[in-house]
């Protein structure tokens, strides 16, 4: 297995080649999750939830951190402003028409991150 | 190619019936951003000149609308369309053109809300490059372009609750 060096929101992470971004940010447990509704390691890759999406340093539009490759010295951020508009623009379209308002989905984000994560 | 708009307009499609002022011009299909007459005054038919006015040249398929149009009911027109045609695949286009497309027919009929223009805006933006084809892109341009230019028109609905156009 070959190693690939990336940096996940400035830090450094080494996984191996192949992994999907999104795998790797799980193997080392970044402190917020990447959110994810249609993602899950024992099924193939849908790619159509939109939640994962990441910023990746030299590519103009976000990324699903589910179906994009790690690469050697890719940089990727899951917190920039543009991901978090953009999650939560995803987000928000799902959540919101039912509750009716903008409320604070940073918060409702990481909420649900977790409870996806931890299955509760 | 490079044919003046506004030759093409009045003289070959024989100008705007009933003496009527022109009030936008979609150059590209229902996809691409409207432009203002002011705008589409100084285009020449081809993709540079629609490109520094704003718009693309798209399909080619020009929308020529008059001072009888409602602008809102025309974004809400192309919205529903967009809404229709939605595959439904990834969840930004399959859920915000629909979204989008009741928040314009609430305003045109009346309903408008204070809010509901600047909450179409973040819902196209949100749709604009976050999804997985070019449909998203296509859907969440025309209702941004329609309210950024005719923004008054759609105040005008929310605020006295009816559609003030004809």
């Amino acid at each position: 297995m070959d190693p690939v060096k990336i940096t996940i929101d400035g830090k450094e992470v080494v996984t191996t080649k192949g992994k999907t971004v999104i795998q790797a940010a799980d193997d080392v447990g970044i402190p917020i999750p990447i959110p994810r509704y249609c993602y899950h390691p024992k099924l193939s890759i849908a790619g159509n939830c939109r939640m994962c999406m990441v910023e990746i340093e030299k590519m103009p539009k976000l990324q699903i951190a589910c179906n994009t490759q790690a690469a050697e010295g890719m940089s990727v951020l899951t917190q920039s402003p543009k991901v978090l508009g953009g999650a939560q623009g995803g987000l928000g379209i799902l959540a919101d028409q039912s509750s009716g308002g903008l409320s604070d989905l940073r918060s409702s984000r990481r909420v649900l991150a977790a409870r996806l994560l931890h299955g509760a | 190619m490079g044919y003046p708009f506004k030759k093409f307009l009045e003289e070959d499609c024989g100008g705007v019936p009933g003496g009527r002022k022109l009030k936008g011009v979609i150059p590209g299909g229902a996809s691409m951003p409207v432009l203002l007459p002011d705008e589409i005054d100084k285009v020449n038919l081809d993709y540079e000149s629609v490109q520094a006015a704003g718009s693309y040249l798209g399909s080619g398929g020009v929308i020529v609308m008059d001072e009888s149009t409602c602008m809102v009911r025309a974004a809400l027109n192309l919205s529903r369309f967009f809404a229709h045609e939605s595959c439904g695949q990834c969840s930004p286009c399959r859920e915000g053109c629909h979204w989008m497309e009741k928040i314009l027919h609430r305003i045109e009929y009346g309903q408008g809300e204070q809010g509901d223009l600047d909450l179409i805006l973040n819902i196209a933006g949100n749709i604009a490059g976050n999804t997985i084809c070019p449909f998203g892109d296509a859907a969440a341009w025309p209702p941004g372009a329609f309210i950024r230019k005719f923004r008054g028109e759609f105040e005008a609905h929310v605020a006295e609750k009816r559609c003030t156009v004809g």
